[in-house]
């Protein structure tokens, strides 16, 4: 016996319930206790709807889906980094290395060269910094507008919004470029900055515009539900 | 699963060798499966299996499809070519570290 669609509806309200927001990962929990209800249903007939699905969920264990949605998070968190990586290494080829270079060098020069580093780090720093939370407000617009309409959130969208985790680096990099402005650095320390900054700006460029940007189009191409906007 | 820290290093290799053998599955499906195969000997939880197929879809060696059966959507794993080549290389470890438990335990059989 298939299992009604207000009955599936029923099973989306229960993953809510239970702390599993998430369309994306909903969808696979409600099947799986579906499959599960439905061949108790078949082997007891007398069975109720809402006693086998007590059942199935007792089978998740005693934290329910809490396992499920921590691995979950982690193991996206750990494509994106693993996506990251592999474009991040790209800029250490030929021929993106001469970017990557050109880019050390030129910020390592301005850092000696001006008479004051601020010259530098604060149209920098404001460039890799304020496009990209620009960037990020029309996304967060984007997934509002996209829970408005469907009234689905994505985990997925959830992980793309903060980069892999790579947001949180922000204030450290602002921390060191802003600490003890008055004491002038030697010439190792601006040369160790222009390359941690330069890296920084890098993983930020590729984590914005192209891993989030394929990751979205991934999820698309999986699910036929998800708006890609 | 009857002795679960025994099995439990397994795991993985479980399923890619399932999903090897059948093309696709879904998570309810490899359950089912391995119920059958091991005559109800093994048992994979859901607090183990969903996170161990978001590990392996992570690390790039599951293909994720998502399509509308009966009145719902289910979710389809599949090997990926680096996923096809891992279970080889974990299905020879798993073969290896038998026959050291073998070894081990029972030295005439080995």
């Amino acid at each position: 016996m298939k299992l009604t669609q207000p009955q599936i509806q029923q099973l989306y309200t229960f993953t809510q319930k239970h702390y599993v927001e998430w369309y994306d990962l909903q969808t696979e929990l409600v099947d799986h206790l579906a499959n599960g209800i439905e061949s108790q249903l078949a082997n007891n007939p007398n069975t109720t709807f809402e006693s086998a699905l007590q059942a199935e969920f007792k089978k998740f264990g005693v934290i329910g889906f809490g396992d499920v949605i921590e691995e979950k998070t982690k193991a996206l968190n750990k494509r994106y980094h693993h996506l990251l990586w592999g474009y991040f290494k790209g800029f250490f080829k030929l021929p993106k290395i001469i970017i990557t270079l050109f880019l050390i060098y030129g910020c390592f020069q301005l850092l000696i060269v001006l008479p004051n580093r601020l010259w530098v780090l604060v149209p920098s720093t404001a460039l890799l910094f304020v496009i990209p939370v620009l960037v990020m407000y029309k996304q967060f617009q984007r997934i509002k507008q996209i829970q408005k309409e469907t009234n689905k959130k994505w985990l997925f969208d959830t992980i793309i919004f903060q980069l892999g985790g790579l947001i949180h680096f922000i204030q450290i990099v602002i921390q060191v470029a802003f600490f003890n402005i008055n004491q002038s650095w030697c010439t190792t320390f601006s040369f160790v900055f222009s390359v941690g900054f330069v890296l920084f700006a890098l993983a930020f460029f590729i984590a914005i515009y192209i891993v989030s940007p394929k990751l979205r189009k991934d999820m698309a191409k999986q699910h036929p539900d998800y708006k890609f906007a | 699963m009857s002795n679960s820290k025994l099995y439990k290093g397994s795991l993985n290799t479980i399923i890619l060798q399932l999903l090897n053998q059948h093309n696709k599955m879904y998570g309810y499906e490899i359950t089912q499966k391995v119920k059958a195969l091991t005559k109800g000997e093994l048992n994979i939880t859901e607090g183990a299996l969903y996170p161990a197929l978001h590990k392996l879809e992570a690390e790039g060696l599951l293909d994720v499809e998502v399509a509308k059966v009966d009145n719902r959507l289910r979710k389809y794993y599949k090997l990926t070519d680096t996923g096809t080549k891992e279970t080889v290389n974990k299905l020879e470890e798993l073969a290896d570290y038998i026959k050291t438990m073998q070894a081990l335990v029972n030295p005439k059989l080995a």
